[in-house]
């Protein structure tokens, strides 16, 4: 066998194993950098921890589900447009927020948080009307 | 001339046995795969029966039946052996059975067999069955025996098996922590991934369910309200069997479901459940419902759970909060106010998720109040409640005991709680 030969056998092994980790590993990488943004309920906030859950339609069934993550110190949080920190964030507010979401490592970040307010006053405690909650089949 | 060559098979009547031989390993293998499909739960000639207990004096025996089947006779006896009432019950179009008993004597245990309406001396098709009537109150010391498992409904061996185990732990009580039926809750499933597996349990105790998302989140949940017969003490502006209530042998138990959007448990739940919880009349009072509010799996806490919930349950007092969610096994330290406490002085969460559905990792994070973490293990909860402690066993899938505790009841009056963890 020519030495050019091995050179091409060689360069042909590479890239299988360079296709291969691609293969397997970019989707994870692309995963954990591709911006998502959904828009829910403030159902939960740990200001000492700096982690937050947010309750929102699914858009690929519309089921109910509740995303929890971290809120890094450099997120910009707006309320009402205005600059505001996490300790202001209350639970039963209704947020616009984009962030990353590593599939392998299930770990959600927050990118930017955005509380619209109907009212100058938290959400919590605002009543909104049950029966359309009820599920259709009930006995 | 070309020569022919000689065939290798040689002559016809060299190999006679080699006809048989096929037949019988056809026939061994539509018995294989005929086993296959009546262990999955394929159609079974009798029906299967569960005891509701929707409230006090009434019972009702709900279960399925193949379709078009003749109607079935119900028969309640007592423990002398005389009929106390029997009714005979057609099966519905879409296989449904449900047979009610009113004015029953509260405490009291009755037998039932289930016959073939046209064949009323005929073999009954379920024997050895039983139900107990309400308020179950039981003398100490003999403890109240509850089984808790959930996320179970796949139908699969691993299922089959673990009922088994189940059975043999004789129950009073049956809770299950919700997703009773995979991927979807489809009505026609509920037979072979509930009805089947768990045919020789759901006739000696009551079973008392809360819906898990995949109960709910097919055709909204109407499978699984159509299936159970529940108590309909739940909060105005939810639905009759949403959230319920009931007491059993000194426990106050509460079931919810936790699929509902923040708004409505904040609004409609939160109010109705504080006012059960304080009218409990005994210590012990367990919830039941499928979202945790503490767990460390591949599903991170409910936020509105532990937001909206937890609070309640440090508040009342609450010794025990069943989930599942998370397809493991999972016991917190005691806890009040987002801190691990003293034996007795808090609630102790559980998340019996292990009941047959496919199994979850435990996640990356290693929380100071997570007391046990089990995964990648079949398995069901047993709590033995005496009045003052409940003693836990879990079990795995071969009968062995995988954890054991024992959690007294916070029987101290309720004082304000620590400082919360969460900053809202």
């Amino acid at each position: 066998m020519r030495k050019y030969q091995i050179w091409i056998l060689v360069a042909l092994a590479v890239i299988v194993v360079v296709t291969t980790i691609a293969v397997a590993v970019l989707p994870d990488i692309i995963s954990a950098y591709k911006v998502r943004s959904v828009e829910g309920t403030i159902t939960f906030v740990d200001v000492a921890s700096r982690h937050a859950s947010l309750e929102v339609r699914s858009p690929k069934d519309g089921h109910l589900v509740e995303i929890s993550g971290v809120v890094p110190e450099d997120c910009p949080i707006l309320i009402n447009g205005r600059k505001g920190s996490l300790a202001e964030v209350v639970t039963g507010d209704r947020a616009a927020v984009s962030g990353t979401w590593n599939k392998k490592t299930r770990e959600v970040r927050a990118i930017s948080v955005d509380i619209r307010r109907t009212s100058g006053t938290p959400a919590r405690g605002a009543a909104e009307s049950a029966s359309e909650t009820r599920p259709a089949g009930a006995s | 001339m070309a020569v022919k060559p000689a065939s290798r098979k040689g002559p016809a009547d060299a190999r006679p046995w080699r006809p048989v031989l096929v037949g019988l390993s056809l026939i061994g293998l539509a018995a294989i795969v005929l086993a296959l499909v009546a262990r999955r739960g394929g159609r079974h000639p009798e029906p299967v029966v569960m005891v509701q207990l929707p409230a006090s004096g009434r019972a009702v025996l709900v279960g399925r039946s193949p379709r078009g089947s003749t109607p079935w006779c119900f028969r309640l006896t007592g423990e002398d052996g005389r009929t106390v009432a029997e009714t005979t019950v057609a099966v519905a179009a879409d296989g449904r059975l449900e047979a009610a008993f009113h004015g029953l004597a509260a405490g009291t245990r009755y037998r039932f067999t289930v016959h073939r309406a046209d064949q009323m001396r005929g073999p009954a098709f379920v024997e050895g069955a039983f139900l107990t009537t309400g308020p179950h109150e039981r003398p100490a010391p003999n403890p109240c025996r509850l089984l808790v498992f959930g996320d179970s409904g796949s139908g699969d061996v691993n299922q089959f098996d673990l009922a088994e185990g189940m059975r043999r732990v004789d129950p009073d009580l049956i809770l299950h922590t919700g997703d009773l039926v995979y991927r979807e809750g489809r009505y026609e499933w509920y037979d072979a991934k509930f009805f089947q597996p768990y045919a020789r349990l759901l006739n000696r105790a009551p079973f008392f369910p809360c819906p898990g998302n995949h109960d709910a989140d097919y055709d909204e949940g109407r499978p699984y309200y159509r299936t159970f017969i529940l108590p309909e003490n739940g909060p105005p502006g939810a639905a009759p069997e949403q959230h319920y209530w009931f007491d059993f042998a000194g426990m106050r138990i509460i079931s919810l479901d936790s699929n509902q959007p923040y708004e409505h448990l904040r609004d409609v739940v939160v109010p109705w459940l504080d006012r059960v919880l304080a009218e409990a009349p005994g210590p012990w009072k367990i919830m039941l419902f499928h979202h945790p509010p503490y767990t460390n799996g591949k599903y991170a806490p409910s936020g509105k759970c532990r937001d909206l919930l937890v609070p309640l349950f440090d508040r009342h007092r609450v010794g025990l909060v069943l989930n599942g969610h998370n397809h493991m096994y999972e016991r917190t330290h005691p806890m009040r106010g987002g801190q691990v406490v003293p034996d007795g002085e808090g609630t102790t969460y559980i998340v019996s998720g292990a009941g047959g559905g496919e199994l979850y990792e435990i996640g990356p994070a290693n929380p100071p109040w997570m007391c046990r973490q089990m995964a990648g293990r079949f398995s069901f909860t047993v709590i033995d409640v005496h009045p003052d402690r409940m003693e836990l066993q879990q079990i795995g899938s071969r009968g062995e005991v995988l954890d054991t505790a024992r959690i007294s009841c916070p029987l101290r009056p309720a004082g304000p709680a620590p400082a919360p963890e969460s900053g809202s």
